[in-house]
C-alpha cells in the first residue's frame, strides 16, 4: 500500500509531465530588459524587494499565468495581462496619485482597492485580498518605476 | 412538541442576537461615515503647520515649501475636500494621538488610544516637529524621524518582522512597540489618515519615491562613532542624573502637568516596550542616536556620543514592558517590576545614603565655577 | 466453480458500492465546503490546499490504515497551526508562503514518523488524557472564532502574533466600526442558514452546504444589483487551472535556512496535534462502538500521508471523529466511503470548478465559525467538571490555548499530562484506622514523602504502626529500601490480609507443605520485604 502510495506521489512528479510547483519566481521574458530600463538594480542585484518586482512584472505582463486565481482571462483572450491596457509608467503615476477621493465612488481610494476593482471588473475575475501577494508584487512594481521616473506624490503626467 | 419549542426559541434567539449586532455595525458605520465628513479641529502645532504647507482643496497643488528653499515650484495632483479631512486628521493624530486638545477626546483621533496603553504617548514624542522637524531657516533636521522620507522609502524588507513592510504595516509596528500598545487593523481609518499625512509631507517637501533623506529615520550611533572605551550604565546613570532627570524625572517616568504630557516617559508601563528599536538592548543605535540630536531640550548637540550611548544603555535597564515577543511570563515579571522598583529604589536611596542632588541643587552647583559641589570649604 | 466465484466477488463488490455510495456521497458533501474554508481562511494557502487534502489525504489514509473505521481528512487545527506558524515569516497566499507551508508539513509529517518508528514515543501519546484532549479542542475551538472575524466582514487579518483575546476584541470592534456591510450581510445569512438547518434532523448533514449555497445565492445577487467592483467582496476564485493533481516541491533552499529553523516550533506542534487528535479521535470511536483499533495504525497512515501530501499541494491530515462517526452512523464502511468521497469530490473539482469559484469568502467565514463553535461541545465538557482533578486540567489546557500561542498550549498540554498521570500515582489512597496504615497503590519514589508523613505523624501518636499491603499493588527499590529501614527502627508490623487471611498462617501453612515435600509451590503473590523478614513475622 506504501508503494501504491509513493509511486503515485512519483508518477504525479516525474511521469505526468505536469507543471511542477516551485516557490521561487520564474524568470520570464523581457524582465533582464525592464529590469536594465527601470533600474531596478537600484534596490540590489537580487533580494526580497527585487524579486517583488520581478514577480510583479510577471503579474503585469503575463497575468492569465501568474494570477490565474483571480481572472478568468485564458492565453486565447486578446487582452489578458494588465499590460494589455496599461503601461508600467501608468502603474507609477497611479501609485504616486492613489489614496484620492474619487468622485464616481464617493470615497477615497487606495492604489490596493483599484488593482482589486481591475481585476474584479476589466479582468473578467475575482477581488483578491488586500495584502495578496499579487497586489502587494503588483505596488512594488509601481514603486520601482516610480523611483527610475523620479515621481514625488501626486505627480501629473504633464506636470511642470 | 417541546423539542421543537426549544428549537425555534433557540434559533429566534440567535437570529435576533445577530440581527441586533448587524444593526450596532450599521450604526457604528454611519457614525464613521458622519466623522469622515465632519469638518476638522486642528491642533495648534497642525494649523501652523499645514498653513506653512499651504493645504486646501483645488486642482493643483503647489508647495510654497519648495518656492521658498529652492525658488522653484511643482504643480501636482490637487487634493479634494475628503483628502484635505483626512490629512488634517492624520496631523492630529500625529500630533496628539491621546485627543486632549479635541472637543470629544479621543472620539476625534479614531479612538486611537485603544491602542496604546497608558494616556501619555503620541506620535509627536518621537516623530518631533509632527513628523517633519526643522530648524528656523527650514533645513529638515537629520535623521529626524521624517514621515514624508518614511513614505517614500515604505515597503522595504524589514529584518524585525521578516518581510517587505508597507507603511500601514510600520505603523502598526509602532503602535505595538514604541507606544507599547496593540494593533489596529490595517484598514483603520486611523492608519489611512496617518498615511495620508505622511504622504502629504513628502508632496509638500517634494520628494521623490525610493530616494534616501537624511532626514529618513534616525541618525543612529555606532560604537564605532565613539572612542569605544565601552558602554557604561552607571556613567550613563550618572549622566541622566544630571541633564534628563529634571524634565523625566529621577526613575524616567515622566511629567505630567494638568492632564498633559510635558516630558514624555522613559521607563515604566508608559514608556515604549522591551521590543521597540529604541530599547538599547533590541538596536542600541537608535536611542542614542535620537538622543544625541534632540536632547537635552534647547541644548542639542550638546551631548558626545559616547554621553548618549550610555544614558541609552541606562535607559535600556530600567524596567519597562514586555512586547509581543516576549511573551506572558516575561511581561508578568516586568509589571511587577515596574509597579515595585521605583518606589523601592526611591525609599533605599532615602536612607542611609546621600541622597542624590535634587535638580535645583544641581542646577545651583553648576553656577559655582570656583568650587566643585560637595568640596570642602 | 471458478466463474461463480468471480461472479460472486462482482455481486460482492456491487453491493459494497450501492451501500456505500450514499454515505461516500454525504462525505464529499459535508468535507468539502469545509476543506475549502480550512485552507483559505485558517491556514492561508489557496484553496486546492484543501481540496487536494479531502481528496489525495482522505484516499491515501483509507489505503494506508486497515480500519473499518478511520478517516483522515482536513482538520481545523491542523490549518490554523500553519496559519499561526507562518503568517511572521510571509504573506499569505504568496508562492514563498505555500514554499514554506509545504516545508512545515513535511517536518510535521517526518516528526510524525518518528513517533511511528520508535515506539515508546508511541506509547507516551496514550497519556493525553481526555479532559487535556478536550480543553485543547475547545480552546481552539474558540480560537477558531475569534480568527473568523475579520474575513467575516472582509478585512485585513492582522500580521504577527499577538494575544488572541485581544486581537479578538479588537477585531470586533474592527468589523463593527468599518467592516465591509456587503460581506457582513453574507456571513450572516450562511450563518443562520446553517444553523437553522442544523435544527432540522433530516438535513442536519447537509447544513453546511445549504448554507453555503445561501451565502452564494445573496452574493451572486448583489453581484448582479451592486457589482463585484462596489461590493468587493472575495471569493474562492478560478480553480480550473489547478488540475486533478498539482505537484509540488517543499523549500529547502540555503537562503531560507533561517526562516525554515524558525518554524521548526510549528513543525512539532503540528505534528503533535495532528498525532493527539488521531490517538484521541481513535480511543473515542473505539469506546463508542465498542470495537478496537490500534490507534498506532491511524498514527502510521497519519505519518506516511503526511510525509506525501506536500508533494502533492495538499493540506496535512489526521483522523476526525466527526466525519468517522459520520460513516459509522450512516452505515458505511469507512476506507470503501472515503474512496468513494475522495472520488466524487475529484469529478467535483474537475467538472465543478465554475459554481465552486463563485463561493464569497464571507461565507467560508461563517462556516469556521460554525466548525468551531461545534468543537465546543458542552456534553464532552460537563463529565470533566464533575471531578476536581480533571476540571483543573481541563482548565489548564482550554486558557493555555488562548493565553500562549498553540506551541505553548501544546507543551503545556503534554506538560499536564505527564504531571497528571504522576500525581495519581504520587497519590495512593491512604487510610488509617486506630494503628494500622493501609496503603491502597503503589509504593514507589514518588508515593513515598506522602507515605512517610502519615506514618510518621502515626507512630508518634500511636507509638507502633502495622502496615497493611493487601491492597498494594507495586513496590520499588526505594519503597523497599524505606520499608527495611523502617522494619530495622522495630516500630512496625507489616501485615497482608488479603482474602482475609492473615498472611503468616499462609506462609507457615505453605513452609510445611514443602517441607512434606508436595513440590507444589502456592502462586501467591509475595512481596520481598515479606521474604527478607519472613523469620520476624
Amino acid at each position: 500500500m506504501v508503494a501504491l502510495v509513493v509511486g503515485f506521489v512519483l508518477w504525479a512528479h516525474f511521469g505526468s509531465h505536469l507543471a511542477v510547483f516551485r516557490s521561487h519566481v520564474t524568470l520570464e521574458r523581457g524582465w533582464k530588459d525592464f529590469r536594465a530600463a527601470y533600474s531596478v538594480d537600484d534596490f540590489g542585484e537580487d533580494g526580497h524587494f527585487v524579486r517583488a518586482a520581478q514577480s510583479g512584472y510577471n503579474v503585469f505582463f503575463l497575468t492569465h499565468k501568474y494570477a490565474a486565481r483571480f481572472t478568468r482571462k485564458t492565453g486565447v483572450d486578446r487582452i489578458n495581462a494588465c499590460a494589455g491596457c496599461h503601461t508600467a509608467e501608468d502603474m507609477a503615476y497611479a501609485f504616486v496619485n492613489s489614496d484620492r477621493f474619487d468622485t464616481r465612488l464617493g470615497r477615497r481610494v487606495s492604489f490596493e482597492e483599484r488593482v482589486m476593482r481591475c481585476f474584479a471588473g476589466p479582468m473578467n475575475g475575482f477581488v483578491p485580498t488586500l495584502y495578496d501577494p499579487t497586489v502587494r508584487d503588483l505596488r512594488i512594481l509601481a514603486r520601482a518605476v516610480a523611483h527610475h521616473l523620479q515621481l514625488s506624490e501626486g505627480a501629473r503626467r504633464d506636470g511642470d | 412538541m417541546r423539542a421543537v419549542h426549544t428549537k425555534v426559541l433557540k434559533v429566534a434567539l440567535i437570529v435576533a442576537l445577530l440581527s441586533g449586532l448587524y444593526l450596532l455595525a450599521v450604526a457604528r458605520h454611519a457614525e464613521r461615515d458622519a466623522l469622515r465628513k465632519a469638518a476638522v479641529e486642528l491642533t495648534p502645532a497642525c494649523k501652523e503647520k499645514l498653513q506653512a504647507y499651504a493645504l486646501g482643496p483645488g486642482e493643483r497643488y503647489r508647495s510654497p515649501y519648495l518656492l521658498r528653499t529652492a525658488g522653484r515650484s511643482s504643480t501636482l495632483r490637487g487634493y479634494s475636500e475628503d483628502d484635505v479631512r483626512a490629512i488634517q486628521r492624520g496631523c492630529n493624530i500625529v500630533d496628539d494621538l491621546q485627543g486632549h486638545l479635541a472637543k470629544s477626546g479621543s472620539r476625534e483621533r479614531w479612538y486611537a488610544n485603544r491602542f496604546v496603553r497608558g494616556a501619555q504617548t503620541t506620535c509627536n514624542h518621537c516623530h518631533q516637529g509632527v513628523g517633519d522637524k526643522q530648524d528656523a531657516a527650514g533645513n529638515r533636521q537629520v535623521g529626524s524621524n521624517s514621515l514624508g522620507a518614511s513614505w517614500v522609502m515604505a515597503d522595504m524588507y524589514d529584518r524585525f518582522t521578516g518581510m517587505l513592510l508597507p507603511l500601514e504595516w510600520r505603523q502598526m509596528q509602532c503602535f505595538i512597540n514604541s507606544s507599547n500598545g496593540f494593533k489596529p487593523n490595517s484598514a483603520d481609518d486611523l492608519i489611512r489618515d496617518i498615511t495620508a499625512y505622511s504622504r502629504f509631507l513628502s508632496a509638500a517637501l517634494a520628494l521623490k519615491i525610493g530616494n534616501h533623506y537624511p532626514e529618513q529615520g534616525i541618525d543612529e550611533i555606532p560604537a564605532s562613532a565613539t572612542l569605544k572605551r565601552g558602554d557604561d550604565y552607571i556613567r550613563g546613570a550618572h549622566l541622566y542624573r544630571q541633564k534628563c532627570a529634571s524634565c523625566h524625572g529621577l526613575q524616567g517616568l515622566g511629567t505630567v502637568a494638568q492632564g498633559r504630557v510635558l516630558y514624555p516617559a522613559l521607563a515604566g508601563p508608559e514608556s515604549f516596550s522591551l521590543d521597540s528599536r529604541m530599547n538599547f538592548a533590541r538596536v542600541n543605535t537608535v536611542m542614542a542616536g535620537f538622543i544625541c540630536r534632540n536632547m537635552p531640550l534647547g541644548a542639542e548637540g550638546s551631548l558626545e556620543n559616547q554621553d548618549c550611548r550610555d544614558i541609552a544603555y541606562y535607559l535600556g535597564t530600567l524596567p519597562r514592558p514586555a512586547g509581543d515577543r516576549q511573551g506572558p511570563l516575561v511581561a508578568a515579571w516586568e509589571r511587577i517590576m515596574m509597579a515595585v522598583m521605583p518606589p523601592l529604589t526611591r525609599y533605599a536611596e532615602s536612607i542611609g545614603h546621600v541622597p542624590p542632588p535634587t535638580p535645583t541643587q544641581y542646577a545651583e552647583s553648576l553656577g559655582h565655577n570656583d568650587r566643585p559641589p560637595h568640596a570642602p570649604d | 466453480m471458478e466463474t461463480n466465484a468471480v461472479d460472486s466477488a462482482h455481486v460482492r463488490i456491487l453491493a459494497a458500492l450501492r451501500a456505500n455510495l450514499p454515505v461516500g456521497l454525504t462525505l464529499a458533501v459535508v468535507t468539502l465546503p469545509q476543506a475549502i474554508a480550512f485552507s483559505t481562511t485558517l491556514a492561508g494557502l489557496p484553496p486546492h490546499f484543501g481540496i487536494y487534502a479531502a481528496i489525495w489525504g482522505v484516499l491515501f489514509t483509507a489505503l494506508l490504515n486497515p480500519s473499518r473505521v478511520f478517516s483522515g481528512g482536513p482538520n481545523t487545527t491542523m490549518s490554523a497551526a500553519i496559519g499561526v506558524t507562518l503568517l511572521p515569516i510571509a504573506p499569505p497566499f504568496g508562492a514563498d508562503y505555500i514554499g514554506y507551508a509545504l516545508t512545515l508539513i513535511l517536518l510535521a509529517g517526518l516528526i510524525q514518523l518518528l513517533f511511528v518508528v520508535i515506539r515508546p514515543l508511541g506509547r507516551m501519546l496514550d497519556l493525553i488524557n481526555e479532559p487535556i484532549i478536550n480543553g485543547l479542542i475547545c480552546g481552539i475551538g474558540l480560537f477558531l472564532i475569534f480568527k473568523s472575524f475579520t474575513s467575516f466582514a472582509g478585512l485585513p487579518i492582522n500580521t504577527e502574533v499577538e494575544w488572541p483575546l485581544w486581537i479578538a476584541w479588537q477585531s470586533f470592534l474592527a468589523v463593527l466600526e468599518f467592516g465591509n456591510l456587503y460581506a457582513i450581510q453574507i456571513g450572516l445569512i450562511t450563518l443562520i442558514t446553517t444553523l437553522v438547518m442544523r435544527q432540522i434532523a433530516s438535513v442536519r448533514n447537509w447544513a453546511i452546504l445549504l448554507g453555503v449555497v445561501a451565502g452564494t445565492a445573496y452574493s451572486q445577487y448583489l453581484n448582479a444589483t451592486v457589482g463585484l467592483q462596489n461590493t468587493m467582496i472575495e471569493q474562492i476564485a478560478n480553480l480550473s487551472s489547478t488540475g486533478f493533481v498539482f505537484p509540488s516541491l517543499p523549500v529547502f533552499s540555503q537562503e531560507a535556512m533561517s526562516d525554515i529553523i524558525s518554524i521548526l516550533p510549528g513543525a512539532v506542534t503540528l505534528a503533535l496535534l495532528g498525532l493527539f487528535q488521531t490517538v484521541a479521535a481513535m480511543r473515542r470511536m473505539n469506546r463508542k462502538i465498542g470495537d478496537y483499533t490500534d490507534s498506532r495504525k491511524g498514527i502510521f497512515a497519519d505519518a506516511v500521508s503526511n510525509c506525501l501530501l506536500p508533494f502533492l499541494s495538499s493540506l496535512p491530515t489526521c483522523a476526525s471523529f466527526n466525519r468517522m462517526w459520520l460513516v459509522y452512523s450512516l452505515g458505511g464502511n469507512s476506507r470503501i466511503t472515503s474512496a468513494i468521497s475522495a472520488l466524487i469530490l475529484l469529478a467535483m473539482v474537475l467538472f465543478l470548478a465554475g459554481p465552486i469559484a463563485i463561493i464569497p469568502m464571507p461565507a467560508m467565514a461563517a462556516i469556521i465559525m460554525v466548525v468551531g463553535a461545534n468543537m465546543i461541545n458542552w456534553e464532552d465538557i460537563k463529565p470533566h467538571l464533575k471531578d476536581r482533578r480533571e476540571a483543573v486540567v481541563f482548565t489548564a489546557s482550554f486558557l493555555s490555548v488562548l493565553f500562549l500561542d498553540l506551541f505553548g498550549a501544546v507543551v503545556v498540554g503534554s506538560v499536564l499530562a505527564i504531571a497528571y498521570s504522576k500525581w495519581e500515582q504520587a497519590h495512593p489512597s491512604i487510610s488509617v484506622r486506630g494503628n494500622v496504615l493501609k496503603v491502597r497503590g503503589n509504593i514507589y519514589y514518588g508515593s513515598l514523602p506522602v507515605i512517610e508523613s502519615t506514618y510518621h505523624g502515626l507512630i508518634e501518636r500511636e507509638g507502633s504502626v502495622v502496615l497493611d499491603f493487601s491492597e498494594c499493588y507495586y513496590i520499588d527499590q526505594e519503597g523497599i529500601r524505606w520499608l527495611a529501614a523502617a522494619k530495622a527502627a522495630q516500630k512496625v508490623a507489616f501485615a497482608d490480609r488479603r482474602r482475609d487471611l492473615d498472611r503468616r498462617a499462609l506462609e507457615r501453612r505453605a513452609t510445611a507443605e514443602e517441607n512434606r515435600g508436595s513440590g507444589k509451590r502456592r502462586g501467591q503473590r509475595r512481596n520481598k520485604p515479606d521474604r527478607r523478614h519472613r523469620s520476624e513475622f
